[in-house]
């Protein structure tokens, strides 16, 4: 009667015993990838040029109170694009548009 | 060698008809026809662009110049293909004289609608207004791509 009374009582503890140290495990598992994470985390800083895709410059040309009191964020992307196609008609050596832009421009008074 | 020099004659007379607005000297130098010459003339070009961008940092936007940049595309449009420096001065007054048309020009939309931010519709209809129909359409789209480019 005492020997069944053990082994019951040592059964019973067992199982108990087992689900918390897994459930423990877990709970460490978990620590470690949301430090992963973390570690992981900090992104580098990419230059707006290449997010967009240009070789021309993005940040410089257009400072707040030169030609305005504020300047929206993609007002320097697409006046670098701008300013990124005309080089590349330039470049190409194709003066005949360029002889049409020529046209606007009048010439400084003589006095 | 030939091709060059028919180019830089063109490029020149496009340059006649558009008289740069911002005064620059402009140093006439042969192109260089050694491989070591060029390297060097590189690195001379790197070492100064470095020069003027650590006066920028320090003080007020001086006159940093497209010189390095033109150079890119044009690289990008003809690989194989040079410019002499006087062609990259020309083209070097041509950006700094659009880029001042067109921000002058949005600048005088913006008040004009009473807007205190230039934002890129400004900056398009500026466009529109300083460029002929072609380029401008082009440029548009170029525009368009980037800002789009951008954004994702």
């Amino acid at each position: 009667m005492e020997a069944v009374g053990d082994g019951v009582r040592n059964r019973s503890k067992s199982p108990r015993f087992h689900l918390r140290v897994s459930q423990r495990w877990t709970l460490a598992l978990a620590a470690k990838k949301v430090v992963g994470r973390k570690l992981g985390g900090p992104k580098k800083p990419v230059p707006r040029s290449v997010k967009a895709g240009l070789q021309f410059l993005v940040s410089r040309y257009l400072e707040n109170g030169r030609h305005a009191q504020r300047v929206g964020t993609g007002t320097p992307v697409y006046l670098a694009a701008v300013l990124g196609y005309l080089a590349a008609e330039a470049g190409g050596f194709n003066y005949l548009p360029l002889l049409d832009l020529a046209n606007n421009y009048l010439p400084p008074l003589s006095q | 060698m030939d091709m060059e020099m028919v180019d830089d004659n063109k490029t020149g007379a496009a340059a006649d008809e558009t008289p740069p607005v911002v005064p620059l000297q402009s140093q006439e130098t042969q192109d260089p026809n050694e491989p070591k010459a060029a390297a060097a003339k590189k690195k001379k070009r790197a070492g100064h662009g470095r020069k003027r961008s650590r006066r920028r940092r320090g003080g007020a936007l001086e006159y940093g110049g497209y010189k390095r940049y033109v150079w890119r595309v044009l690289k990008q449009v003809h690989p194989d293909l040079g410019a002499s420096a006087q062609t990259m001065d020309v083209l070097d007054m041509m950006m700094a004289d659009m880029f001042e048309r067109l921000a002058d020009e949005a600048s005088r939309l913006s008040k004009l609608s009473g807007r205190l931010t230039l934002t890129s519709r400004e900056v398009q209809s500026a466009v529109r207004l300083v460029l002929p129909a072609d380029l401008a359409n082009h440029a548009i789209s170029e525009g368009t791509k980037a800002i789009s480019n951008y954004l994702s």
